[in-house]
């Protein structure tokens, strides 16, 4: 007696595939389907026996975790290294000191964990190619978070307040109405304004009283145009403005007494001068 | 159990009263103004200001409208100028109106401020037959004699021999005539005001040449902040409504006379008068 003719869908699976499952390949595939869903990557342009042996591990015989062959493990390890040193490049160009040590070392190690899944030889036997994968991925996904994060961070850094640590005010000392002091810093950060707070305090306390009744006028020295002068009260800042480019700010501060007491002698003191943008 | 929360109740109290005493309050002593009497401390020694018996001249008004403002009985007790900070500080006076210059230095001695009620600045009393004294040099070698802790008398003129202090700027113009002395130094006002007393023997010469313009106000003792607002507020209207009668009535010839010594022709409120600006800057510091 004759086995009874197979049914449609029997028959199309036992034609297909002679019978042996093959990872990757859903039933009832056609021999071409089955050897481009058998492990072929956007761009390998593999053959079915080529895309089946890329997915067969090298090192270990670990078979690749589902959905990422060799070759994209290939091109996301290269993204990841190329990304890592330009972050590095760019780390080291606009950051100094620690944050220049520090954002080194984060990269470096990006580095090296791409490097490791780009090279499988490189990658000790102890370490399952599932662990590289994965830890490439991590380098990318801090890759994409530090550029991300980057524009932030740089307009913070770009607009916070910079104190001065350096600067210098001459003939400050016993200055009478229509004296001035001369003021010198440089600066040493792009700012649209240099902050100046000063002290005023009388000459000689006990035969009158100055101070609190005294004005500053404050005129850049160092500029390609004549400027207003900035006009301080008693206990506020000075706040001047810096021209595009300007590294160093020279300012004459002139004594201003409202009724012209032509001895009422005050001393200038600073007591801090800081670089900001509003 | 009833008798073990008594202490406790006690002790909650006791901290409220600490509490309440030393927070928020500028009077650690109380008011200088709570009474119905408030002791002045006055000098007569300044023509203009306060002079003659009875008591006459701008400090006297300033003494009157303060008084009249908080209902209170100015009770004038006169004094010299070396007891003025000493006897504010002391208690034995709640306030002083007596040509009382607001400085740094009387701040840092603990001397609060209300004020100022007029500006003056400073100039030389000579003797009227007198023409050496015609720039700041024509000082050099001249006896000057001040009157002891006022501004004037810590004030170092450059060239002159300063030794002569007096206990009152009347002790200077007594050495003045007796030939012990060729100048006196003071306040510029005080000085005119010595000098119409006496027009044919005096003269003032070199107004604001040296020294510093003078803000007189009124003294009390620090941490009597609100006190010192309170009388503030009196002074400002003082200024505004009543200061311009009671100037032209105690210095009349004032501003005629320093235009004619300095060659400008300016108006005596300019000279004078406080501005709003300088009573904020310089009252009530403490």
């Amino acid at each position: 007696m004759s086995e009874p003719p197979l049914s449609g869908d029997d028959a199309g699976a036992g034609a297909s595939t002679g019978s042996v499952p093959v990872p990757g390949v859903p039933p009832g595939a056609t021999p071409d389907e089955a050897g481009t869903a058998a492990g072929a990557a956007p761009g390998d342009g593999g053959s079915a026996d080529t895309s089946a042996a890329a997915a067969e591990p090298a090192d270990t015989g670990t078979p690749a975790p589902p959905g990422i062959s060799a070759g994209s493990l290939l091109a996301l390890s290269v993204a990841a290294v190329v990304w890592t040193v330009v972050l590095l490049s760019v780390a080291a160009v606009e950051t100094d000191g620690l944050s220049r040590v520090f954002a080194g070392l984060v990269v470096l190690v990006g580095v090296v964990v791409a490097v490791l899944g780009l090279f499988p030889p490189l990658r000790p036997p102890s370490i399952p190619r599932r662990t590289a994968v994965w830890a490439v991925v991590a380098v990318l996904c801090a890759d994409g978070l530090v550029t991300a994060g980057w524009p932030l961070w740089s307009y913070h850094r770009a607009n916070t307040v910079v104190t001065v640590p350096d600067w210098s005010l001459r003939g400050n000392l016993g200055l009478l109405p229509k004296q001035s002091a001369t003021f010198q810093a440089k600066v040493t950060a792009h700012r649209k304004y240099v902050v100046i707070t000063f002290e005023v305090t009388d000459t000689d306390r006990t035969i009158g009283t100055c101070a609190p009744l005294t004005t500053l006028d404050v005129v850049p020295a160092s500029t390609t145009r004549p400027q207003q002068p900035v006009q301080v009260a008693p206990d506020t800042r000075a706040k001047i403005r810096l021209e595009p480019g300007q590294d160093e700010i020279t300012l004459t501060v002139t004594v201003v007494n409202p009724r012209d007491d032509a001895n009422c002698g005050v001393n200038l003191q600073i007591s801090r001068v800081a670089l900001s943008n509003g | 159990m009833p008798a073990a929360r008594h202490p406790a109740k006690a002790a909650g109290l006791l901290l409220l009263a600490l509490a309440t005493a030393c927070g928020g309050s500028s009077s650690p002593a109380g008011s200088v103004l709570s009474g119905e009497r408030v002791t002045v401390g006055t000098i007569a020694d300044a023509p203009g200001f306060d002079f003659d018996v009875p008591a006459a001249g701008f400090d006297i008004d300033v003494m009157h409208a303060v008084g009249a403002a908080l209902d209170k009985k100015m009770v004038p007790s006169p004094i010299f100028y070396k007891d003025r900070p000493g006897q504010l500080l002391d208690g034995t006076l709640q306030l002083v109106i007596a040509t009382y210059s607001i400085t740094q230095g009387r701040n840092d001695a603990g001397i609060d401020f209300a004020g100022p009620y007029m500006v003056s600045p400073q100039g030389l009393l000579v003797r009227k037959t007198d023409d050496t004294f015609r720039s700041a040099k024509d000082v050099r070698g001249k006896s000057v004699c001040t009157a002891e802790d006022t501004t004037g008398g810590g004030t170092d003129i450059p060239g002159a021999h300063m030794d002569d202090q007096q206990p009152t700027t009347q002790g200077c113009v007594d050495q003045l005539a007796a030939g012990n002395t060729d100048a006196v130094f003071s306040d510029w006002l005080i000085l005119d005001g010595f000098m119409h007393l006496h027009p044919d023997e005096y003269k003032v010469v070199l107004p604001n040449v040296f020294g510093q313009l003078q803000y007189l106000g009124i003294g009390l003792k620090k941490g009597h902040h609100a006190d010192c607002l309170k009388l503030n507020g009196v002074l400002t209207n003082f200024l505004d409504k009543q200061w311009a009668t009671d100037f032209l009535t105690d210095f009349p010839y004032a501003i005629k006379d320093y235009n004619q010594q300095t060659g400008q022709a300016r108006d005596y409120q300019s000279v004078f008068k406080p501005t709003s600006s300088e009573v904020q800057r310089l009252s009530c510091k403490l």
